[in-house]
């Protein structure tokens, strides 16, 4: 899909980074964006905020819907004993963040939930969160059927973390960073492998709309 | 500091890295977990771990097989590791589920198969000691021909992450308490 838009666009800008990953469905998604202007790829249905109540990494309730209300917000759910593309998706989303300019950076909100929560608590979210660049990440946990749910909701299918005999367990999670606007809806996500550049692109345009 | 930290674990990781392949697998006269370098038909180039964000991290490289069969990379094991395995990613849809490759990682004869973000790594969990970026691991992968080959790699920095190994942040003089997850029985 990603390539898709990339290819519509290559007239205009040569330099969408197609970092390979395999042309997934994605549930809905349809039209290149290339007619909107955003580098990301579009949804034919808008998805709304997850009016779902986590706990953040002070161990206060943070309801995703209400405590980023209006604001322009960039959603990923992972976890943080991944070792490949949860950090990879994170770090970019940072690097993307940090090359806002801080007034419009502060406001634009960046949501981690886990997919792990037996293991992802709030001190351990907390602690992996701080090892990215971007300082102001917001890192969430829950019951595992309100994180199902929230999932979901914007468009990412989980089942329960699998114990494997080995004593591994595998966790799933979701494929994509979700951008919302400021009517808290979304119909703007980015694959793994995405180019923090084209991300901040549409953070600000999201920021001008 | 780090070295004498992975030498004492050492010990330790041998132990644990019974469940990556010593015993039960094809490989019935498993070497050592410290091999000879021998010449072996397997060689890795440009090897790296990608600087890990908690107790899990990922090498990546590119695998070659000289040889004039195909070998599978059964498991391995890496000073101060609980647990070595090739793992895979599946894209499903929306989501994406890692997962230990199925009967191990095949190398075709005269082929090569690259470890690379979004696809195959060698995935190294319960890390006892925060790696920095700088530091080389010595990883042993195991083979199905009943060779190991010592891969070492640097720990290379990740772009949007921080590199000065201060992960313990602002609330942290509790928090040195990554490993205490239910992951590994």
């Amino acid at each position: 899909m990603k390539r898709l838009a990339g290819m519509a666009l290559a007239g205009v800008l040569a330099l969408v980074g197609c970092a390979a990953t395999d042309d997934a469905p994605v549930a809905q998604v349809i039209t290149p964006s290339n007619t909107t202007g955003f580098m990301g790829t579009t949804l034919d249905q808008p998805l709304p905020k997850p009016d779902v109540t986590l706990t953040d990494t002070d161990g206060k309730s943070f309801n995703v819907a209400k405590d980023t209300k209006g604001r322009v917000t960039a959603l990923y759910i992972g976890y943080t004993h991944c070792p490949d593309v949860c950090p990879t998706t994170m770090a970019d989303l940072s690097v993307a963040m940090g090359s806002l300019p801080p007034d419009q950076a502060k406001d634009v909100d960046v949501v981690f939930i886990t997919t792990d929560p037996d293991r992802d608590t709030p001190k351990v979210i907390r602690k992996w969160l701080n090892s990215f660049s971007w300082d102001r990440l917001i890192g969430l946990t829950g019951e595992y059927s309100d994180i199902q749910a929230a999932a979901k909701s914007v468009g990412v299918f989980l089942d329960p973390p699998v114990k494997n005999p080995d004593g591994t367990i595998t966790v799933e999670h979701g494929a994509q960073v979700i951008l919302f606007g400021k009517d808290d809806t979304s119909d703007l996500i980015f694959t793994s492998g995405f180019e923090p550049s084209d991300v901040a692109h549409d953070l600000q345009r999201l920021l001008q709309e | 500091m780090m070295k004498t930290i992975l030498v004492l674990a050492a010990a330790a990781a041998l132990a644990l890295a019974g469940c990556s392949n010593d015993t039960g697998t094809p490989s019935e006269s498993a070497p050592p977990a410290v091999s000879e370098s021998a010449p072996a038909a397997v060689t890795v180039s440009d090897a790296y771990i990608a600087q890990p964000a908690s107790n899990t991290a990922a090498m990546f490289g590119t695998v070659s097989n000289s040889g004039s069969e195909a070998v599978t990379i059964t498991g391995g094991s890496a000073p101060g590791v609980g647990m070595v395995q090739v793992h895979e990613f599946v894209k499903n849809g929306n989501t994406e589920v890692m997962q230990e490759v199925p009967g191990g990682l095949e190398i075709p004869a005269g082929g090569s198969v690259e470890l690379k973000p979004g696809s195959y790594h060698v995935m190294l969990m319960e890390v006892a000691d925060q790696w920095a970026v700088g530091d080389e691991v010595t990883v042993t992968l195991n083979l199905s021909n009943g060779d190991s080959i010592d891969v070492t790699a640097p720990v290379k920095a990740r772009e949007g992450m921080t590199q000065d190994e201060s992960m313990d942040g602002m609330e942290s003089d509790d928090s040195m308490d990554m490993e205490a997850s239910p992951s590994a029985s």
